[in-house]
């Protein structure tokens, strides 16, 4: 490899390997108390005794301070993982689009075919790599959408735990409270947050097909049995404020029920022959 | 939630005896007829019922 060709090589390594290298916090530091309140709490817990053997002797000031600890070391752990889910894999997308970018525009510059073939292929890895990870790992939802998903979650979660927390220890237990915790943690991981989605989409789907079973579409018959719908609709037009609730009551009792208004059942060109013809003689409509 | 119920290819000579039909429900609220060309020989009815 020629040393220019080298040079925009070693160029683009240097640009990928270093890029947004002055952005890796992404916050403000942590407040100095944390630490040592977490590892007090976790010390607590950790010991055989921690959470009261004899259940039936706790107080809702015992309960909720047990509570309140488990839940901000939940807390302290959830933003732990937020911030390094969302900062590494931000940093993993923007160093693999730079460094397609990167060595695209180098395999244009360097005329060696068998290093073009190269760069093409690390390019190309990288890509993959990438699309690989989203598809395998995180269903192709964007890292945003998971941790939106994994707050909103959460703040349900908490909201229903701070509620059952006003409530006396017969109506809510340290055990109920404990598994909500656990169900808190789940809301904030990455499992939790894609059943969710899913669950969510599946709801959504079941909204819309209720709405659809709302909304009744049918064409007008202008076929052969035209002349007995007709027989019926002037029935009807005879006295509209008499015969149109007989109508409807005739075809609210049939079996199955039928929902639709009058004029639309009659009209209707999957309305049958059979069934025009039941209803001039069970509603002893005359010519 | 009301119920929608839609016909269409009503023939321009049907159209507002179908409207009057539908009137004479108990369940109706509007209704809405849309020409199908522009001929206006042809219509489509939308009726909003009460479900």
């Amino acid at each position: 490899m020629k040393s220019k060709e080298l040079f925009f090589v070693s160029l683009i390594c240097i640009l990928v390997l270093s890029g947004c290298a002055g952005i890796t916090q992404g916050r403000p530091l942590r407040p100095k108390y944390q630490d040592p309140i977490v590892k007090s709490l976790i010390k607590k817990y950790s010991a055989e005794d921690a959470i009261f053997s004899n259940q039936s002797s706790i107080t809702v000031k015992q309960r909720n301070q047990t509570l309140d600890d488990l839940i901000l070391l939940t807390d302290v752990n959830y933003h732990n993982f937020e911030e390094e889910f969302y900062l590494g894999k931000a940093f993993f997308d923007t160093t693999g689009d730079l460094a397609i970018i990167g060595l695209g525009a180098a395999g244009g510059l360097v005329t060696h075919s068998a290093t073009q073939a190269i760069i093409s292929a690390i390019s190309g890895g990288i890509g993959g790599a990438r699309v690989s990870i989203n598809k395998n790992f995180l269903h192709e939802f964007s890292t945003q959408a998971l941790i939106a998903k994994m707050q909103s979650s959460r703040r349900g979660k908490l909201e229903i735990m701070r509620k059952a927390m006003t409530l006396e220890i017969k109506d809510y237990s340290l055990s109920r409270g404990l598994s909500d915790i656990a169900d808190y943690y789940n809301a904030g991981t990455i499992v939790g947050a894609l059943q969710d989605i899913v669950a969510d989409a599946g709801a959504d789907k079941k909204k819309a097909d209720e709405e659809l079973k709302n909304v009744i579409k049918v064409k007008y018959d202008q076929g052969a049995s035209r002349p007995i719908r007709d027989r019926i609709n002037r029935w009807l037009d005879s006295d509209l404020q008499k015969n149109t609730p007989i109508f409807k009551e005739w075809l609210r009792k049939q079996s199955p029920s039928i929902k639709m208004s009058p004029s639309t059942w009659v009209d209707d060109s999957a309305t049958t022959q059979l069934m025009l013809e039941k209803a001039i003689k069970e509603n002893n409509i005359q010519e | 939630m009301p119920r929608i119920e839609t016909t269409s290819n009503v023939p321009k000579a049907e159209l507002q005896k179908k409207i009057d039909r539908y009137k004479a429900d108990s369940d109706y609220i509007s209704h809405t007829a849309t020409p199908e060309d522009s001929t206006e020989q042809f219509w489509t009815l939308e009726v909003t019922l009460k479900d």
